[in-house]
């Protein structure tokens, strides 16, 4: 069991297109990054077209997932493209006068 | 996102439709059964995987064999993709196959069956289909993200599973013998009770069991049941036969549908002492698993090499 312990968790990030940036769909256990190329090729782009995989040994991947710290955006009304009391009225939007700023 | 939550408040969380990813803190309980369900559907795929890839040299055509070969890769995909979930919680995939091995782990009651000829088996590739999808659908909607994500995956590749599964009825039908025809309606008649227990006994009003609390399961078995009727009558009488089944029907009122109940008697038979094919598929797996060890092997000294080399 130990021996088996030593396959490394490689995180797998498929580019679809040239003018996307790759994303990361799943992960694969391999025992080197070109093995794990491999196995990600087979699980995550045998069916779909794309230009390119990435693994990434899932220990060096480093994480920040505070959602409320990444999540606070929405509440910066300096982000927001409109003033706050339009914000309140939000249905008026719907209409076709779309804001052009 | 769970992390500050008594194990009270993380239930109260999942039932209130909270959402939980495989970094987040969760009790062992609702860990153990997550990695149960996703296991189960894991040996699923891994038996599906040998079910197709054993119709490759049977199938009619290079193209209907090229299909099963792609066929046969997507099912391996999708072991691969739960398998990944599981280990993540800590169920490894040596474990799903040594267990199944060690008679610890039960296969889903339709892979004690086994189909003796093609238009036998693409009929029972349209219902298993029909009946992974709304089980697919159901899941989809669950608490444990990882495996949300896996189904979003998996789901994309079954409905291509089911479209062939249609077309090669299609085909069949239309291009083949009044006796295929007739093997064809024969498959539906010995299949529709079986998918009907696939989906696991009635609820009966019970109180709804910790998956179903979790929101790991969304819907009771018989809310899944009623789904895939829904889908599976209409597809089957238009492709030009016959659910012979007295007691079908839909209450146009309640939505309900009525069947006859499988015997559930023999559907507990088969699941826990086996059916005509229970023995073949261990002793494949079990071959299978065997023949491998070497590959297996190869690997792990490989990576053990590897990771000495980076001082790991
Ligand atoms: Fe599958
Ligand atoms: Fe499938």
């Amino acid at each position: 069991m130990s021996e088996r312990n030593r396959l490394q968790v490689y995180e797998v990030l498929v580019q679809e297109t040239k003018d996307k940036f790759p994303v990361n769909v799943g992960s694969v256990r391999a025992p080197s990054p070109t093995l794990a190329l491999q196995m990600a090729r087979e699980v995550f782009a045998r069916r779909e077209n794309c230009v390119k995989v990435m693994v990434v040994n899932r220990e060096a991947v480093h994480v920040l997932d505070d959602e409320e710290y990444l999540g606070y955006a929405r509440k910066k009304v300096f982000r927001l493209p409109f003033l706050r009391e339009r914000e309140a009225r939000p249905r008026e939007r719907n209409g076709k006068q779309e804001d052009a700023g | 996102m769970t992390g500050y939550m008594t194990e009270q408040e993380f239930y109260r969380y999942v039932e209130n439709g909270g959402k939980v990813d495989a970094t987040d803190p969760m009790p062992e309980a609702y860990k153990r059964e997550v990695a149960r369900i996703m296991s189960f559907q894991a040996l699923a795929e891994i038996v599906g995987t040998l079910l197709s890839a054993e119709w490759v040299p049977k199938a009619p055509s290079v193209i209907r064999k090229m299909m099963y070969t792609a066929k046969a890769q997507d099912e391996m995909g999708h072991a691969h993709i739960l398998i990944r979930q599981c280990e993540d919680i800590g169920v490894t995939r040596e474990q799903i196959i040594e267990e199944y091995l060690a008679g610890k782990r039960k296969l889903l009651n339709i892979f004690h069956y086994g189909f003796d000829r093609y238009e036998e088996m693409v009929v029972g590739m349209l219902m298993q289909n029909t009946g992974a999808i709304v089980q697919f659908q159901s899941l989809v909607k669950g608490s444990y993200l990882p495996y949300i994500r896996a189904l979003r995956k998996i789901m994309k590749e079954e409905s291509f599973h089911y479209n062939l599964a249609v077309d090669m009825v299609e085909y069949v039908t239309k291009n083949g013998t009044n006796e295929q025809r007739q093997i064809i309606q024969e498959a539906i008649d010995t299949w529709y009770p079986r998918m009907l227990a696939y989906f696991g006994p009635p609820e009966k009003g019970e109180p709804p069991v910790d998956a179903l609390r979790w929101r790991i399961k969304c819907d009771t078995n018989d809310d899944v049941r009623e789904a895939w009727l829904e889908k599976i009558v209409p597809l089957i009488s238009s492709l030009g036969y016959t659910i012979h089944d007295p007691l079908l029907k839909k209450d146009e009122r309640t939505g309900r549908w009525s069947y006859t109940e499988p015997d559930w008697e023999e559907v507990r038979r088969v699941i826990n002492d086996g059916g005509p094919r229970s023995a073949y598929w261990k002793e494949k797996i079990r071959k299978c698993y065997e023949e491998t060890r070497w590959v297996r092997d190869v690997v792990s000294r490989y990576s053990a090499g590897q990771a000495a080399a980076v001082g790991a």
